[in-house]
């Protein structure tokens, strides 16, 4: 159900942005000297760092012949949430996360170029304003693409909701935590959007399915736009040449 | 051709460097790497500061709590360091439980912290056996290039001078604890500890040397993990030596890293005095 209060009698949502307007992406490449790629991403106060390592040689158990094995870990700082969090990583929440995120990113990745392999990908979230796992897979896009790993397309991920103005419906890109917290539907999506697939799709809360399309639509527009801004920064971090030892401000 | 005699020959190339006075990045023995010090970049946490030793990347965060204070010691609260050595920092380490070498370190920098009593526990305190601050500090390396000590305790420090604690008031009779975030106070603290690592290498078994702030690459030259010589001041005192392992020292060598680290600890007071008077010390 599309809670009531998550529009203004203006239109404006409750952090001033239009329905359709995404919160400021500000991503760097290359940040790190250790890991093979790596990136920082922020998407309005979400701060979100990835890294990766690989491919390298996959440990006998998990090994296989046929394609590479996609490692994933996303951990939350202790200080990022307005809680303390005790566990950074390994609880339930979080291995979920990782398991949604190596789905998602196994979708990008030619998996088939390094069999016997494996890569890992590491994401640190040092601010987390909602939208954490969209950040995620949009800065472990980067770290892939500084990694200099085959991908099939760029993987973008958007979440939209839906918020009542008046009689009319309209639906809400990249979803804040304020909107998060306000019980309102959350519909996640991960997608190549140069291709048009849809590598996942995640809905919490109860949406009538009237509604569900334009929901959709627009959380795949959400992804096309992120394509566009992620796109933009790796042709900047190119030209600006990727050798140069990067330094970076948080 | 340069890489790849550094992979077949490591320690001769190493030692070609040492004999001609001068390390693999260019630096002197006795040279620092630069400091890139920034604070209150996270909004969730009550302090926080990002600190860049050459490529040593460390991000502090403190989050405050309210807890009882213990009762064998009614009048202090509470001071919580951790240092977490995630897989992402290096590929050295892989993901699972922390290993000994983070909680080595954890350990290192609390007893640095202790030892140097920067902070009197005493003013965490907020009623005697009722109530007290817990003080989380908690420091993510996200990139271990070496010396990781030094940059934890800039880290931590630049944390601490940035805390405002809230003002409690605490009703004894009804129990009820109100919290006003907007009158806050800064946390003293009592001068301004910093650490100082040098890596140990016997050189041709003869002689000794020792390089200030070493990278990774150096740490693992001179005897892997751990075997830093790390020296402590605060306010002109020395508050801390620890030297685990690695190659031996003489007392000549000690009193030179002695004086060296005095040098360091101006260096950086000034890095962390300058960044606060940049910001602000408000949030």
């Amino acid at each position: 159900m599309p809670a009531a209060d998550l529009l203004s009698s203006q239109g404006l949502r409750l952090d001033g942005r239009r329905p359709n307007e995404l919160r400021r992406i500000r991503c760097k490449l290359g940040v790190f000297t250790q890991p093979d790629g790596s990136a920082y991403l922020e998407q309005g106060n979400t701060k979100v760092l990835a890294a990766v390592y690989g491919p390298h040689q996959a440990s006998k158990s998990k090994m296989s012949t046929e394609a590479v094995v996609v490692n994933c870990q996303y951990s939350m700082a202790t200080f990022s949430t307005g809680e303390r969090k005790n566990r950074p990583r390994g609880d339930r929440k979080s291995q979920e996360m990782s398991m949604h995120l190596r789905q998602a990113l196994t979708a990008a990745i030619k998996t088939e170029m390094y069999p016997r392999s494996q890569i890992d990908i590491y994401i640190e979230v040092l601010q987390a304003d909602g939208g954490t796992y969209c950040a995620s897979v949009n800065a472990a896009s980067l770290a892939l693409i500084d990694s200099g790993i085959p991908l099939r397309a760029y993987v973008t991920a958007c979440s939209a909701s839906l918020g009542r103005q008046s009689a009319t419906h309209e639906p809400l890109v990249d979803v804040s935590h304020i909107e998060e917290a306000a019980d309102g539907v959350c519909l996640t999506v991960a997608s190549l959007p140069s291709t048009g697939s849809i590598a996942l799709l995640e809905m919490s809360n109860r949406l009538h399915m009237d509604h569900f399309n334009i929901v959709l639509t627009r959380a795949m527009q959400g992804c096309r736009d992120i394509e566009v801004i992620l796109d933009g920064a790796v042709r900047q971090h190119l030209a600006e040449g990727w050798t140069k030892q990067d330094v970076i401000t948080i | 051709m340069s890489e790849v005699y550094k992979l077949i020959h490591p320690v001769k190339h190493f030692n070609d460097y040492i004999s001609i006075k001068t390390r693999l990045d260019g630096r002197n023995f006795d040279e620092h790497r630069n400091i890139k010090l920034n604070v209150n970049s996270i909004k969730t946490a009550d302090a926080s500061a990002v600190v860049k030793c050459g490529n040593t990347t460390v991000v502090c965060g403190i989050k405050l709590e309210l807890a009882v204070p213990k009762a064998e010691e009614p009048d202090l609260g509470f001071l919580i360091t951790n240092v977490e050595l995630p897989a992402l920092c290096s590929s050295k380490y892989r993901p699972g439980p922390p290993s000994d070498y983070a909680q080595v370190i954890n350990n290192i920098v609390s007893e640095i912290i202790k030892n140097s009593k920067c902070i009197d526990l005493k003013d965490l305190c907020i009623v005697p056996d009722k109530l007290a601050w817990v003080v989380y500090c908690d420091m993510v390396c996200i990139d271990h290039d070496g010396s990781l000590v030094d940059a934890c305790i800039i880290a931590l420090i630049a944390s601490f001078k940035t805390l405002l604690l809230p003002s409690v008031n605490y009703d004894t009779e009804t129990e009820e604890i109100k919290v006003e975030t907007n009158e806050r106070i800064n946390l003293k603290i009592h001068g301004l500890p910093v650490a100082t690592s040098f890596a140990v290498y016997e050189h041709f078994q003869s002689q000794i040397i020792l390089l200030t702030d070493p990278t990774n690459y150096e740490e693992e030259m001179c005897g892997g993990n751990g075997s830093n010589l790390i020296i402590s001041y605060n306010k002109g005192l020395l508050c801390g030596i620890q030297k685990l392992g690695g190659g031996s020292l003489s007392t000549e060598n000690n009193e030179e890293a002695i004086r060296l680290a005095e040098q360091h600890t101006i260096a950086v007071e000034k890095v962390i005095n300058a960044c606060l008077e940049g910001k602000g010390t408000n949030k």
